[in-house]
């Protein structure tokens, strides 16, 4: 089989296995076309990892110690309600399966994996990443910006963003489907230590780079951005 | 609870059962909550209603004769990732539900389906459609009605409702392309005695706050809303 190994350049992969054996076998699987790899025991650590690293795929073991899969997927939904988690498990029965449903799982693929579906629905998750705007994406201008490489430009010429500005554009990006308010941008950017005019004057930057309608205001509401996967 | 209710009557579902005792049973509540229940006794019946209709929440039979609920969801999958899907099956074999997750269904009820299993699915359903901004009904180029604030989106500006223009406005947006009578618009203001005049001043205020030549007068019947059917759009 062959693996684009391009595909996950720059993609961030969290996995939870309990058992140290499948753990480092799959770890090890996920690392010949990943790089960015982070593996824990349980669900707790999952969540510690997801909320400090933001993984853009998760995978998570059903039965763990401390917190399960189950309790774990809720807590990372209840903080990025798109990010795609598939489960894997011995178990598939019926309370598990039903339990799981309302988490929009991309899948939940039973244990011991094999290769084919785990690359299968690894491409799946891309998919979905791609669709929610957190790969590379087109704004009205014809600029393009590629999520994973932080890098913008136009007409393969790159351009080099500011960490503030990459923060607000993946913000804005990942929240695309919503006006997202100038507090909440303070917030996550700043911790809420800002002056009056930083955000606007942030944007202002951004849209320099990225067009004028790539990002609207929202008046008296906040911003919203304006882009197409590519 | 009282916030859900008033969402959903905003909203239209597709429900599809073959069993007609059940489909009776089940159809009664669900116009209880929705503004619209589009009803069908099979799975073809729910497709075709799908195309031709612009739906907030599938509610789906798994198993039924020639096209079964979960070919029902693949389909609507193929053009729309985001709308609810809740399935209600007496068979909850590992087949069926793994195939369920992967077609990102939001619950999975067992039947016969507890009055209570059936507002919970519901209350996520309007949660993930809220997640998704997509409590928004398109029915202008440029304007989106926001079912769950009552009021209208306008590209960047948000347009506020009275209560009763919203009322009005949110049955014309639910019928699209229907014609609306008075006596509809009447029943939806909860005012029998409303006179034509006063009905005539909010569709004449609406206008005038939306600038919009979609609302369409039928002289002596009605008005409907005029829109181009924008398929897999919000």
């Amino acid at each position: 089989m062959d693996i684009d190994h391009t595909l996950f350049e720059g993609v961030r992969i969290l996995y939870a296995e309990d058992d140290p054996v499948t753990r480092e076998n799959i770890t090890k699987t996920l690392r010949l076309f990943c790089s960015h790899v982070f593996s824990v025991e349980d669900g707790q650590a999952a969540v510690e990892v997801f909320e400090k690293e933001e993984p853009h795929i998760v995978i998570l073991d059903y039965v763990m110690p401390r917190m399960n899969g189950l309790n774990a997927a809720k807590a990372m939904r209840a903080l990025a309600p798109e990010i795609p988690i598939f489960m894997t498990s011995s178990y598939t029965d019926k309370e598990k399966l039903i339990g799981v449903m309302h988490l929009g799982l991309v899948d939940y693929l039973e244990k011991p994996l094999e290769l084919f579906s785990l690359v299968k629905t690894l491409a799946k998750c891309l998919e979905r990443l791609h669709e929610g705007l957190r790969l590379r994406v087109i704004f009205p201008s014809g600029v393009v910006y590629d999520g994973l490489r932080k890098e913008i430009g136009i007409k393969g010429v790159y351009a080099t963003l500011t960490k503030k500005e990459t923060q607000l554009l993946d913000f804005l990006l990942a929240n695309h489907q919503r006006v997202v308010t100038q507090g909440e941008i303070e917030q996550k950017l700043y911790e809420g230590n800002v002056e009056a005019n930083t955000v606007r004057n942030l944007v202002y930057r951004l849209r320099q780079k990225c067009g004028q309608e790539a990002i609207e205001t929202a008046k008296g509401r906040g911003y919203s951005i304006c882009a197409m996967p590519c | 609870m009282q916030q859900l209710i008033e969402i959903l009557r905003n909203l239209t579902v597709l429900y599809a059962e073959d069993d007609d005792a059940i489909r009776a049973n089940t159809t009664k509540t669900l116009q209880m909550l929705f503004g619209r229940v589009l009803v069908a006794k099979d799975g073809m019946e729910a497709l075709a209603y799908y195309v031709e209709e612009k739906i907030h929440i599938a509610l789906l039979d798994y198993v039924m004769p020639c096209v079964d609920g979960y070919e029902v969801a693949r389909e609507i999958r193929a053009h729309d990732h985001h709308v609810p899907i809740i399935i209600c099956s007496g068979y909850t074999d590992q087949e069926k539900l793994l195939g369920a997750i992967r077609l990102g269904v939001i619950e999975y009820i067992e039947k016969p389906m507890a009055y209570e299993a059936l507002i919970g699915a519901l209350t996520g359903a309007v949660q993930k459609l809220r997640n998704q901004q997509l409590l928004h009904v398109k029915f202008d180029s440029h304007l989106a009605y926001d079912v769950a604030n009552q009021c209208v989106l306008g590209g960047a500006n948000k347009i506020d409702l009275t209560c009763q223009e919203a009322q009005v406005l949110g049955v014309l947006v639910r019928h699209q392309n229907h014609l609306i009578t008075k006596e509809q618009l009447q029943e939806a203001l909860h005012d029998s005695n409303l006179s034509d005049n006063a009905l005539r001043n909010i569709v004449y205020r609406l206008r005038k706050k939306l600038k919009t030549e979609c609302i369409v007068t039928v002289k002596d019947m009605g008005y409907f809303m005029a829109s181009k059917r924008e398929r897999h759009g919000y």
